[in-house]
């Protein structure tokens, strides 16, 4: 039985051409565009190095300070001494709670660091670092322009970077200001030119040189601003501004990284930062400190929707879920038109099976299977298109060293969704058929 | 054999009733060759669908083999088809994807035989019509002659004990025509098949045992 379905089916997809190519470039062009998304999507919140902490990461970008609107209040008091009336005044500072007057936003500075996140109690660690230092070198003669981070100990024991050779920063290092250095690989060749070792080699900027080479870090893929950086040195190096010191001293250019000690204590560490806002020692004019942390999801979002202020992750991940189950409707409706028309024509088919004795599962198990074949076909070819384009993206590096990596779950998914379409498509109007008398459908259709 | 009583058949549109067939009673004995003639219109072909339960009676009921098949699933009418009636159509409908042989092996598909068997039955019915030797052509690459015989395999190959024809000969000149007929004949004469042929042509009917005519969708006396 299902030797003589498969004849069918693919004589039927050799039969019509045009239909077969329709069919087979909506289903396989959908499913390559899928992976390619998923691969990308993957490859920032799938949890790789030196993000695998990911889902147990907060980040602290931003913290905003309002001072509330303030009146000044003078209140007169009249008294009468001997005949004689006098009156006194005193002036109070009337706070409209509530009232925003005016508002900063910034960075954290390190005394704020200090003082109030790793003091934190709900983490297993906390970080501070400096993100995206720029740097300009000149390694025999050419300008060289690099990103670095300043980090603290803590930085790599929750960023799980994987070294080539060397390792992180010590706690003695940091707070020696050693002059050393962290390299990604592919910088380390480009400012050293491709060596067996890079160690023990040193970089030159400035007055501040030279800096030893202690580590080499694998490249990274991630677009994430808090590990992507083309050197690492400690934290110690920091400029004064930067650390917020010349300031009030909450703000400043570094930024916290916090890592919960596991998934489900994330909401916790949240709660403690709530908490921690209204225990903020007030400085100046604020009244109200929020502070805005961010998670994985919401600092890739970050660099497409939201500002600062906003938690955009869940939000993109839907616009984007949102978007591509559009992008695999459209071919798979296109796909139940075809499916619907071509069953149709083929009633006349339906007919002479029904005459010499099929019955409606019959007739619905053969259209399920050339469903299931030319579904499996368009996977198929999905597929391999996927891995090749994957193959080439990765290889000519127009996505920089990020490398894409081929999902197969997304595949298996997606060729099930198209499957499902695809069956309902040929099933429905199938069905319908099936339910006519013979002699109708004898008449109508082509063989 | 066959029995219908008092069937009907109506085609209805939102403001017109057609009357295909007007209470029509009558009986065929095992192995009876019976033609069917009218003018074009008069609900011959009806009147075979009715017979070979490819259409149902707006009244009246059918019995065949002494089973009577008014209100019958779908799926049981599929069974009692696949078991007891064979099919030839003046247009052949042979499936035009499948070669010669599959196209015979249908209902044994239907029927659940091995692949084995269902090979050895086709090859054997394909022997009977003269066409073994065109068993892997498919349709398009065969003679309207040579069609019409693969559709009388077809039809033959689960020894129905009834044939329902529908103008097997109208789209073949007289030579390939006498071919079929003459298999049709030798069918009825030598397996004991009951025939039902449905034909405008009065010398094909004559060669048959009896004539059933219609007119208006009534029988003539």
């Amino acid at each position: 039985m299902l030797k003589n379905y498969f004849k069918i089916a693919i004589k039927v997809l050799k039969r019509n051409k045009l239909y077969t190519f329709i069919s087979l470039f909506g289903i396989s062009f959908t499913l390559m565009v899928l992976m390619l998304a998923s691969a990308v999507l993957e490859n920032e919140l799938g949890g790789n190095p030196p993000l695998s902490k990911g889902d147990r990461i907060l980040f602290v970008p931003t913290l905003v300070a309002e001072g509330f609107q303030k009146e000044t209040v003078t209140t007169y008091d009249t008294t009468v001494v001997n005949g004689v009336m006098k009156i006194d005044s005193a002036r109070s500072v009337k706070i409209n709670e509530g009232v925003v007057e005016n508002t900063s936003s910034s960075s954290i500075g390190y005394n704020f660091y200090k003082k109030n996140i790793q003091k934190m109690k709900t983490p297993e660690l906390t970080s501070i670092f400096i993100d995206y230092a720029p740097l300009n070198v000149y390694p025999d003669g050419e300008k060289l322009a690099l990103s670095g981070n300043l980090t603290d100990e803590n930085y790599w024991k929750i960023f799980d970077f994987r070294f080539t050779e060397g390792g992180p920063f010590t706690k003695a290092v940091i707070d020696n200001q050693a002059n050393v250095i962290i390299l990604r690989e592919s910088v380390a060749e480009k400012y050293f030119g491709k060596q067996k070792s890079y160690l023990g080699k040193e970089v030159v900027w400035g007055v501040k040189g030279p800096f030893k080479v202690t580590g080499i870090v694998k490249d990274i893929v991630s677009t994430n601003r808090s590990v992507r950086a083309d050197f690492f040195l400690p934290f110690t190096w920091a400029l004064a501004d930067e650390l917020g010191e010349g300031r009030d001293e909450y703000f400043g250019s570094c930024v916290s990284a916090i890592l919960a000690p596991d998934v489900t204590a994330v909401p916790r560490v949240e709660e403690e930062l709530r908490l921690m806002e209204n225990n903020i020692e007030k400085r100046g004019d604020f009244d109200r400190y929020s502070i805005k942390e961010k998670d994985v999801k919401d600092i890739y979002a970050w660099n497409f929707i939201g500002s600062q202020m906003t938690r955009e992750g869940k939000k993109f991940l839907t616009i984007i879920f949102s978007v591509l189950a559009v992008f695999i409707l459209i071919p798979t409706l296109n796909l139940v038109n075809l499916n619907v028309t071509r069953t149709f024509e083929r009633s006349s088919e339906i007919g002479v099976r029904k005459a010499f004795g099929a019955k409606t599962t019959d007739l619905l198990g053969q259209f399920l299977f050339e469903n299931l074949i030319i579904t499996f076909i368009g996977g198929l070819l999905g597929g391999l298109f996927a891995f090749f384009v994957l193959q080439y993206i990765n290889r000519s590096e127009i996505f920089g060293n990020a490398h894409f990596s081929f999902n197969l779950s997304v595949l298996i998914i997606s060729v099930g969704v198209t499957f499902i379409f695809g069956v309902l498509s040929g099933l429905i109007p199938a069905w319908r058929v099936s339910k006519t008398e013979v002699a109708q459908a004898l008449k109508s259709g082509n063989l | 054999m066959i029995e219908l009583k008092n069937l009907s058949k109506s085609y209805y549109t939102d403001v017109l009733e057609t009357v295909a067939l007007n209470d029509i009673s009558l009986k065929i004995e095992t192995g009876e060759f019976v033609s069917i003639m009218g003018p074009s219109g008069c609900g011959k072909s009806t009147l075979l669908n009715m017979i070979g339960l490819l259409d149902s009676p707006t009244n009246g009921h059918v019995s065949i083999k002494g089973v009577n098949l008014e209100n019958r699933k779908e799926n049981d009418l599929a069974k009692f088809r696949n078991e007891n009636l064979g099919f030839i159509f003046q247009s052949f409908h042979l499936i035009s994807d499948l070669s010669v042989i599959d196209n015979v092996e249908l209902p044994l598909l239907y029927r659940g035989e091995s692949a084995k068997e269902r090979k050895r039955l086709s090859e054997a019915a394909l022997e009977k019509v003269g066409l073994l030797n065109r068993k892997n052509h498919y349709p398009n690459q065969l003679s309207g002659g040579q069609r019409q015989r693969v559709a009388i395999a077809r039809a033959i190959v689960g020894k129905p004990a009834i044939v329902m024809a529908d103008e097997p000969t109208g789209n073949l000149d007289s030579v390939l025509g006498n071919e079929v007929m003459q298999l049709l004949l030798d069918l009825n004469e030598q397996e004991k098949v009951t025939v039902v042929m449905v034909t405008h042509d009065e010398s094909m009917a004559r060669k048959t045992n009896r004539v059933i005519r219609l007119y208006d969708g009534s029988l003539v006396n």
